[in-house]
C-alpha cells in the first residue's frame, strides 16, 4: 500500500498528531473490548456455581409422625448427645423446603437439598457456618454425604425466599406469554403500519406523512418507563385490566416494540426495487395484489430479522413491567394470561436487590441464560437474513 | 351484451376494503399511541397541579414525597421539588457522557477509517453486542460489582466513597451508550464523500490530518446529532440508576455521593399498591411527563440534525 508508505515518512509534529490519533482509537477499542471481558467474566465466575445444587444424603432410622420430625431426628444422630444450640445448626442443614415436599414413610436414605449456607460453604463463596455446624459438614463431605450435583431445580423451580431452591421456570413463562402477546399484537399492526406508509402514501412531501414519519422516530426513542406508565394508566387504570398479569406486560411490551418493527419492516420494504412493483401492475395486478402477492413476501426476510432484533430487545426490557406490578413475588409458574406473572429481568432485578447473599450467584446464572436467549435469537437473525435474503441486482 | 369491465371489488381471494382498512388502522394506532401517552400523562399531571402548586414542583429544591402519606400531620403535602431530580440526572449523564463520548468517537473513528471492509464486518457487529445487553444486566454490574468495587478502593485511598455513587452508575450508563454513539457516527463518517478525503490526501495531508481537518469537521452535525440520541438515552435509562444510584435526593458535585434521579423517582413512587389519587403517585407522572418532554425536544433536535446531515453529505 503506497499510501501507507507516504504516511510513514511524515517527521516532526505531524509524525505526533498523526501516531497519537491512531493509537487513541485501537486503545479506545482495546479499553471497550476489556471492559467487555471484564463484564462477561465476572457474571460467568460469579454465576456459573448456580447450575450445580448440594445435597446431603439423611440416613432416617425411625419414621416419625411427620416428615420435619423425622427428618430432624436423622440430623440430630450425626452428633453424640447434640445440646440445644447443635441441634439448632443441624436442623439448619438442610433446606426447610423439604419438609414439606419430601414424604417420609420408611426407614432408608433420603437425599435432600442443603440449605443456602452449606451450598455456599462447599462452592467456597462464604464461610456463615457455625463451628459445630463446619466439623459435622466436614465430616460429611469426607464421607460423600454432601456432594455437587447438576441443578435441575434452578430450571424447574419458580422464586422462593429459600435461596438454595429458587428457580427460574416461573421467570421463564412469564417471560414466554409476556413475549408472545407482544409479538401477536406488534408484528401485524407493525407490518400494516409499514406497508401504510411506504406502499400506500397519498403523497410523500405532505405534512400527514411527515407527521407519521417523526411520530414513529420519536415513538422508538420514548424512554421505556414512559410505556409502563401508559400501561398503568391505560390498561389498568381506565380499562380496569389485573395488575401483575402478563396480558398486561405483553400489551405494553408490544406498543413498546412497535416502533421497531415498523423502522426495520420499512427499511425492508425499500430494498425491494420498484421494478417489481412495475412488473406486477403491468401484468393487471392492483395495488393491494401487487403489495401481498409481491411485495410483502419478497421484504419477508428483512422483516422477519427485524421483528426478531425488537423482540429480542422487549425480551430483557424490565423498567415498564415494574410500573405495572409485574414484580411480585410468585411461587408458582402463571397458567394464564390473566395470572400474576414476572419475566426473567424483573426477577433478575428481584433477586439482585435481596439482601440475602445466596441469590447473588443466582441472579448471574439467570442473567447468563438472559443473555445465552438474546445471543441466540441475534445469531438466528443473522442466519435468517443471510440465508433468505434477496440479492437485487 | 354488456361486460363489466371495471375495477371488482373482490379478485382473487383479497378483500380490498378490508386489507386497506386494515393498513390505514395500524398506522392510526401509532399515531394514537403518540397521542395517548401525551393525553394519559397530562392528565395525571394537571390533576398533580391542582393539589401542588406548579412553582413549587419546578423551583423547589427539595424533594421529599414521603411525607405525603401522613394526611394529619404538619406538612402532609410532602415537598414536590424537581430541582435536585434533574441535577441528579443531568450529573449522572454527563459522567456517562464523559465516557462514552471520547470512546465512542474514537471507536468511530477506528470503524469507518482505519479497519479493512473485512475486519470492519467483525469488528462493528461485536461493538453492537454492548448495545443488545438488557440494561438490568448493566444495573446488576453497576450494584453488585463496580459499586462495592469503588467503595472499597476508595477506603484505601481514604476516602468516603457510598455504595449507591454517582460516578458507578454513569460509568456503567457510559458503557452502555459506547455502541449508540459509535455506530450513529460510524453513519455518519461513511456518508462523507470519499472525493473530500482523496482532496485532502491530494494535496498531502496525512490520513490523520484528513480525519481531523476535513472528514470530522464535515461530518460535525451528524456527530452532534448521535451525541444528542445518547443524552436523551441516558436521562431516560431507568434500571441502571434504579439499581445503582441511590433515593436521596442531593443537590451535590461530589460524584462519590449519591445523588437520584427522575426514573429512579417515578420507579420508587409506584413500585407496590398505592392509592392513585394522591399527590405522591400523581407526581410520578409530572416527573414522566417532564422526563417525555425532555427526551421528545431532544429526539427532535437530533433526528433533524442527523437527516440535514446525511442528506447534505451526501447530495
Amino acid at each position: 500500500m503506497q499510501s501507507t508508505d507516504l504516511d510513514n515518512k511524515i517527521t516532526g509534529r505531524r509524525r505526533v498528531v498523526q501516531k497519537s490519533l491512531e493509537y487513541a482509537c485501537y486503545s479506545a477499542v482495546t479499553l471497550t473490548a476489556i471492559l467487555m471481558i471484564i463484564f462477561f467474566a465476572t457474571l460467568g465466575y460469579r454465576g456459573i456455581g448456580a447450575f450445580t445444587q448440594t445435597k446431603i444424603e439423611v440416613d432416617v432410622v425411625e419414621v416419625q409422625s411427620t416428615s420435619k420430625k423425622s427428618i430432624n431426628e436423622a440430623m440430630y444422630r450425626l452428633v453424640k448427645e447434640p445440646d440445644r444450640s447443635t441441634k439448632k445448626g443441624l436442623r439448619q442443614l438442610v433446606t426447610p423446603n423439604a419438609y414439606s415436599t419430601i414424604d417420609i414413610t420408611e426407614a432408608g436414605t433420603y437425599v435432600l437439598v442443603a440449605h443456602t449456607n452449606v451450598d455456599m460453604y462447599v462452592k467456597g463463596v462464604y464461610d456463615k457456618l457455625t463451628d459445630s455446624q463446619r466439623e459435622v459438614v466436614d465430616i460429611l463431605i469426607s464421607a460423600g454425604k454432601i456432594y455437587r450435583t447438576w441443578n435441575w431445580s434452578f430450571w424447574t423451580n419458580s422464586d422462593s425466599r429459600s435461596p438454595e431452591i429458587a428457580g427460574i421456570w416461573g421467570a421463564m413463562v412469564g417471560t414466554f406469554y409476556t413475549i408472545g402477546l407482544a409479538l401477536i399484537f406488534a408484528f401485524p399492526i407493525g407490518v400494516g403500519c409499514a406497508t401504510y406508509m411506504e406502499e400506500f402514501p397519498k403523497k410523500r412531501n405532505s405534512w400527514t406523512y411527515d407527521f407519521m414519519e417523526i411520530n414513529i422516530n420519536n415513538l422508538a426513542a420514548v424512554p421505556s418507563i414512559v410505556y409502563g406508565l401508559l400501561g398503568l394508566a391505560v390498561f389498568i387504570q381506565f380499562f380496569g385490566m389485573p395488575r401483575s398479569a402478563s396480558l398486561v406486560g405483553g400489551l405494553t411490551l408490544g406498543i413498546l416494540t412497535l416502533p421497531t418493527i415498523v423502522i426495520a419492516c420499512r427499511t425492508a420494504l425499500r430494498t425491494v426495487p420498484q421494478s417489481v412493483r412495475d412488473a406486477s401492475n403491468g401484468l393487471g395486478a392492483s395495488r393491494l395484489q401487487t403489495t401481498i402477492y409481491q411485495v410483502l413476501p419478497a421484504a419477508l426476510p428483512g422483516i422477519i430479522t427485524g421483528t426478531i432484533i425488537g423482540i429480542a430487545r422487549a425480551i430483557g426490557e424490565s423498567a415498564p413491567l415494574l410500573m405495572i406490578g409485574m414484580v411480585a413475588f410468585i411461587l408458582t409458574a402463571p397458567t394464564g394470561i390473566l395470572d400474576p406473572a414476572t419475566s426473567l429481568p424483573v426477577q433478575i432485578y428481584l433477586w439482585a436487590d435481596s439482601p440475602e447473599r445466596g441469590f447473588a450467584e443466582k441472579t448471574s446464572a439467570a442473567i447468563l441464560i438472559l443473555l445465552l436467549i438474546l445471543v441466540t435469537l441475534n445469531l438466528l437473525a443473522i442466519w435468517l437474513r443471510k440465508r433468505f435474503e434477496i440479492k437485487w441486482k | 351484451m354488456l361486460i363489466w369491465i371495471g375495477p371488482k371489488k373482490k379478485s382473487n381471494g383479497i378483500n380490498e376494503d378490508f386489507f386497506k382498512f386494515f393498513f390505514r388502522l395500524s398506522s392510526w394506532i401509532t399515531i394514537g399511541i403518540t397521542f395517548a401517552i401525551i393525553a394519559s400523562l397530562s392528565y395525571e399531571t394537571i390533576k398533580f397541579f391542582t393539589l401542588i402548586d406548579p412553582r413549587e414542583f419546578f423551583f423547589n429544591t427539595t424533594w421529599s414525597p414521603q411525607t405525603a402519606f401522613r394526611a394529619d400531620s404538619v406538612g402532609s403535602s410532602g415537598e414536590f421539588g424537581l430541582i435536585p431530580l434533574l441535577w441528579g440526572t443531568f450529573f449522572i449523564t454527563t459522567i456517562a457522557m464523559c465516557i462514552a463520548g471520547p470512546l465512542g468517537l474514537l471507536c468511530a473513528i477506528l470503524t469507518a477509517e482505519y479497519l479493512k471492509p473485512n475486519v470492519r464486518t467483525v469488528v462493528k457487529p461485536l461493538l453492537e453486542v454492548l448495545a443488545g445487553i438488557p440494561t438490568v444486566v448493566y444495573g446488576f454490574f453497576a450494584a453488585i460489582v463496580l459499586g462495592p468495587w469503588l467503595r472499597s478502593m476508595g477506603v484505601t485511598l481514604g476516602l468516603d466513597v457510598s455504595t449507591e455513587s454517582a460516578l458507578a452508575a454513569g460509568i456503567v450508563m457510559g458503557i452502555m451508550i459506547i455502541p449508540l454513539i459509535s455506530s450513529i457516527t460510524d453513519d455518519v463518517l461513511t456518508a462523507v464523500p470519499s472525493a473530500m478525503r482523496d482532496g485532502a490526501r491530494g494535496v498531502g495531508a496525512t490520513r490523520e490530518e484528513t480525519i481531523i481537518s476535513v472528514v470530522l469537521p464535515a461530518a460535525l452535525p451528524g456527530v452532534v446529532a448521535g451525541f444528542i440520541m445518547a443524552i436523551s438515552r441516558a436521562v431516560g435509562e431507568t434500571m441502571i440508576v434504579v439499581m445503582a444510584a441511590g433515593l436521596a435526593a442531593n443537590l451535590t458535585i461530589n460524584p462519590l455521593e449519591a445523588v437520584t434521579t427522575v426514573t429512579v423517582q417515578i420507579v420508587t413512587l409506584l413500585i407496590g399498591d398505592q392509592e392513585f389519587e394522591s399527590a405522591k403517585t400523581l407526581s410520578a407522572f409530572a416527573l414522566a411527563f417532564t422526563l417525555f418532554t425532555v427526551t421528545f425536544i431532544l429526539n427532535w433536535i437530533a433526528y433533524r440534525n442527523y437527516k440535514n446531515a446525511v442528506n447534505r453529505l451526501r447530495q
